[in-house]
């Protein structure tokens, strides 16, 4: 395990140096520099902006530009905010809890709803059932994961929703907030997390419901499943210890794969509902050409999405003996 | 092809499919016939946000302007901008895929590193980064960021495709009888890997239109006063609540053209890969 | 003496895209306690449905169309609710299959699949089913069994695979053991020793046996009585002494010179021609004649039946009833 663990992190320093490359080719390709593009400088004088630019080192040759980036990368230095007058890393931890928090609870969404239906439609094929989840899935599938969002702030949405019961913008109560108990902030809390986590975790179950019950197919046509039911054992255990056991190994892969996805997600449904999230940050950042900000969110991504993947293989080496039993 | 032609069409999924696609690829194509009223014709303040009606059966927007009528022309921005992006990210990623795959060595470990490495930055993100540095897209901009960023997926199938087909024994035949290295491509690799990529590519035209609309959006995309399906979602919290047909509407027709493409892309799997049924 | 197993025109049919297949078409056998029933046919034969139809495990869209299977107490397992068969499955007709690779989860360990089997029959506790695991693992010659009960398939080769089923089949002291092709998937050397124990193992627990396969060696050696099975139907059923020295039926006495013997000089194996139709291509009438030596104008016309050819022997050839001794 801890070779394994060590080959994965030797992978995972690889892929972030490649997406730091990346971005630092991205960014000099990129027409002009922050000073001639950003309307804050628009009006400045060409000795401000040429003072400025020697001062981020922008007038230096390009090898030397790039392993200085590299270097400040290696100390955590992802360069200044722009836009918010300090560094890039102070912004960007400000707001990667509450981007966790969506994630954390979309994925919970996403993978309990998921493989339950996608079991239950698996053991169940050809039935009037499957085939209506199948559509609902498909459906699910298909739709831009913002849109799923408004259509829930219509619905749900305290005030102005047509139940009106949730609450629809920010992580929690601005005003009254410090006045309510510990429990009542925990419950302000959770209440403000439900619209976002359902709306990026419904998106996501639908696609890991199609794909459980693909797996969920193969799984139930094998000897094993036969002998189980030889054995006289209950359908339910048949199906749950028997099948579904099984039938989880390539959803594990699944999840590993779903975090870019999930964080492409969370970055739009951030903007619906107003959650102060990484996904917010970058694309104010954008539309501010806040680049330093955008890059820096970027490798972090890419940084969250390799963690991801690292907990998928080992989530798979606990559940399929005949990968842990190898090494 | 023919044959290949009239098994899909005996696959249920793939035709609800094409019908989706068909009809609203029909609708959008002659949107300029169809379409009641000139999409960027403000009606003005007293026609704004409408409700539906027989005279504006998807009702008007904040300028007074028909919603149906932008819908259909939307439809169009969508899926030209969906075609020509899958079009550009298939080619980039079938060239880069067989590059690898026929290369192998340090050019394969070189693009596939990068290409695990592109991967690993989620979508969004990766478009943010490049729509954030080049200031302002038109249509052809946005269409080509689009491409560039698509292919990596498709890049890696074609890879595994070429390596399973390196292997067989007509490759080692064709080359032990000296033909070139673009007639091998062309004839004996390229063929393999064209079920693949279709199949890709059909499911990419659906992820590609719901990413555009994610785009444009969040403001990045499509400009005004062009319409696009995903900018007309993006009037905002107070259209949404004020005249929530503005939203739901296209809304409605994005699901049903990437619905029509998944399924078109399920069956034509299916096709290929009896088991899956 | 009532038999363990009274089976009468079973018929099991797939529904597929070209129509209904009768993959087991009337079969009618009984398997009388202690008795060891052969059943074989090439592959394809139906042999495998038919084993599988006994404990109702055919699979969609399969089913039993018609016919009963009545155990020794009378009831019959084709009328049983799910509930009721669920008692008989392990219980009292236990069943072990061709792949042991397959048919073992890959993600159980041996001892948890054998002590499931005991739990799902018995008020046991988990301890108790544990330790009898490790005497089931025991008695079916695994070494060291406290040690392997926690292994997982995979850490075994296939012959003790073979055996972790053997010994989950005969957790609950089933009545009637079903083995489907039980040494096909395994090495020559280990065949001869599975098929040793399973014998041994019937005689100690007095089981009754159907061995299903397509070895003639096998069928010799083991069995007291055999049908032969060819396009879903029985077309010989006799003692196994008899079929081996009277066969009735073209098709068994093709079988027969198909299989190398030593005590007499062979030149080359003779095959049969052609192979085994699919279930939804049945050749009319006589379904063995496409591909009998022993052809007539009246076996493409009329399906024979099952006749009684002497005592305890049946087959399913116009040869017999038309001009019977004729053929010898």
């Amino acid at each position: 395990m801890a070779r394994f663990l060590a080959g994965r992190l030797i992978q995972a320093i690889a892929i972030v140096f490649v997406v730091a490359s990346l971005t630092f080719i991205l960014f000099r390709l990129a027409p002009g520099d922050p000073f001639s593009t950003m309307s804050d400088f628009s009006s400045a004088s060409e000795e401000f902006k040429d003072q400025a630019r020697r001062n981020l080192g922008l007038d230096q040759p390009l090898h030397t530009q790039y392993f200085k980036y590299l270097a400040n990368l290696v100390r955590g230095d992802l360069g200044m905010s722009f836009s918010e007058h300090r560094p890039v890393l102070e912004s960007i931890g400000a707001r990667i809890p509450a981007t966790i928090v969506l994630a954390a609870a979309a994925l919970l969404v996403d993978f309990l709803l998921g493989i339950f239906v996608g079991a239950h439609q698996g053991a169940h094929t050809g039935s009037k059932g499957d085939d209506a989840l199948s559509v609902l899935t498909l459906t699910l599938y298909s739709v831009p994961v913002f849109w799923l969002g408004m259509m829930f702030v219509l619905l749900f949405a305290s005030n102005v929703g047509l139940l009106g019961i949730l609450p629809a913008t920010g992580a929690k109560t601005t005003a009254m907030y410090e006045h309510l108990t510990p429990f009542g902030q925990m419950w302000d809390r959770i209440k403000h997390l439900i619209l976002p986590a359902m709306t990026l975790g419904l998106a996501g179950a639908a696609g890991t419901a199609r794909y459980q019950r693909a797996a969920m197919l193969e799984v139930i046509r094998q000897d094993f499943v036969r002998t189980a039911r030889a054995k006289g054992l209950r359908e339910r255990t048949v199906l749950f210890r028997h099948a579904l056991r099984n039938a989880l190994l390539p959803v594990i892969t699944l999840f590993g794969l779903s975090f870019p996805i999930l964080l492409s997600g969370a970055v739009l449904v951030e903007v619906v509902f107003n959650w102060p999230g990484l996904g917010r940050l970058v694309v104010d950042s954008a539309l501010a050409r806040d680049y330093n900000v955008v890059t820096g969110a970027a490798i972090v991504a890419a940084i969250m999405v390799v963690i991801g993947n690292t907990i998928a293989d080992i989530l798979y080496r606990i559940v399929d003996p005949r990968v842990r039993l190898e090494s | 092809m023919n044959s290949t032609l009239s098994v899909l069409f005996t696959n249920r999924r793939w035709r609800y499919g094409l019908a989706l696609v068909a009809l609203f690829a029909g609708l959008a194509a002659l949107a300029h016939w169809v379409a009641p009223y000139d999409p960027t014709a403000q009606l003005g303040l007293s026609e704004q946000w409408r409700p539906p009606s027989a005279a504006h059966p998807f009702g008007t927007d904040l300028y007074g302007r028909d919603v149906l009528s932008r819908v259909l022309y939307g439809a169009r921005v969508s899926l030209v901008i969906a075609v020509l992006s899958v079009f550009l990210s298939i080619s980039i990623g079938t060239s880069v895929g067989l590059a690898a795959g026929y290369c192998g060595g340090v050019v394969d470990t070189l693009t596939m590193r990068t290409v695990d490495a592109a991967l690993a930055i989620p979508r969004v993100f990766l478009l943010l980064l490049v729509l954030g540095l080049w200031y302002g897209v038109d249509v052809i901009g946005l269409v080509i960021i689009l491409g560039v960023t698509s292919w990596f997926g498709v890049s890696r199938i074609v890879r595994a495709e070429v390596m399973a087909v390196r292997e067989r024994e007509y490759m080692l035949a064709a080359r032990s009888l000296g033909v070139g290295h673009g007639r091998i491509l062309l004839h004996h690799v390229l063929p393999n890997v064209l079920a693949p990529v279709t199949v890709a590519a059909t499911l990419g035209m659906g992820q590609i239109i719901l990413i555009e609309a994610g785009l444009s959006f969040l403001g990045l995309g499509v400009q005004e006063p062009t319409a696009s399906l995903g900018r007309m979602m993006s009037a905002g919290g107070g259209e949404l609540l004020a005249a929530p047909w503005t939203t739901v509407f296209p809304g409605i027709v994005v699901i049903l053209i990437v619905i029509g493409f998944s399924l078109m892309g399920d069956g034509f799997r299916d096709t290929l890969d009896p088991r899956t049924r | 003496m009532n038999p363990a197993l009274r089976v009468r025109h079973l018929t099991t049919s797939f529904a597929t895209e070209h129509g209904t297949a009768r993959a087991v078409d009337d079969v009618s056998f009984d398997l009388m306690p202690g008795e060891t029933l052969g059943i074989v046919g090439e592959s394809g034969s139906g042999k495998t449905v038919t084993a599988l139809s006994i404990l109702r495990l055919v699979d969609k869209p399969g089913q039993i169309s018609d016919g009963s299977i009545v155990e020794y107490a009378g009831k019959n397992l084709v009328q049983l609710s799910s509930r009721e068969l669920r008692q008989i499955r392990g219980a009292e007709i236990a069943m072990i299959f061709q792949e042991p690779a397959t048919s073992l989860n890959p993600v159980l360990t041996a001892g948890t699949q054998i002590a499931e089997t005991l739990r799902a029959h018995q008020t046991i506790t988990r301890k108790a089913a544990r330790d009898r695991a490790i005497e089931l693992l025991q008695l079916v010659g695994i070494p060291d069994p406290s040690k392997r009960v926690d292994d997982y398939p995979h850490q075994l080769s296939g012959g003790m695979q073979q055996r972790v089923m053997i010994a989950m089949a005969l957790s609950c002291n089933p009545k009637i053991l079903i083995a489907d092709e039980p040494t096909t998937a395994l090495d020559v050397t280990i065949q001869a020793q599975i098929l040793e124990l399973v014998t041994d193992l019937k005689q100690q627990f007095g089981m009754a046996m159907i061995l299903i396969t397509h070895d003639l060696g096998i069928v010799a050696g083991v069995t007291d009585r055999v049908a032969v099975m060819y396009g879903g139907q029985i077309v010989e059923q006799t003692t196994t002494q008899r079929l081996f020295l009277e066969p009735a039926h073209p098709y068994t006495k093709a079988l027969l010179r198909a299989v190398p013997r030593l005590d007499r000089p062979v030149d080359r194996l003779e095959t049969i021609p052609g192979a085994v139709p699919p279930a939804t291509a049945w050749p009319a009438a006589c379904r063995f004649h496409p591909r009998c030596p022993q052809l007539m104008d009246r076996c493409s016309a009329d399906p024979p039946t099952l006749t009684q050819t002497s005592e305890d022997h049946l087959a399913r050839c116009w040869l017999l009833s038309e001009c019977p001794g004729s053929e010898k």
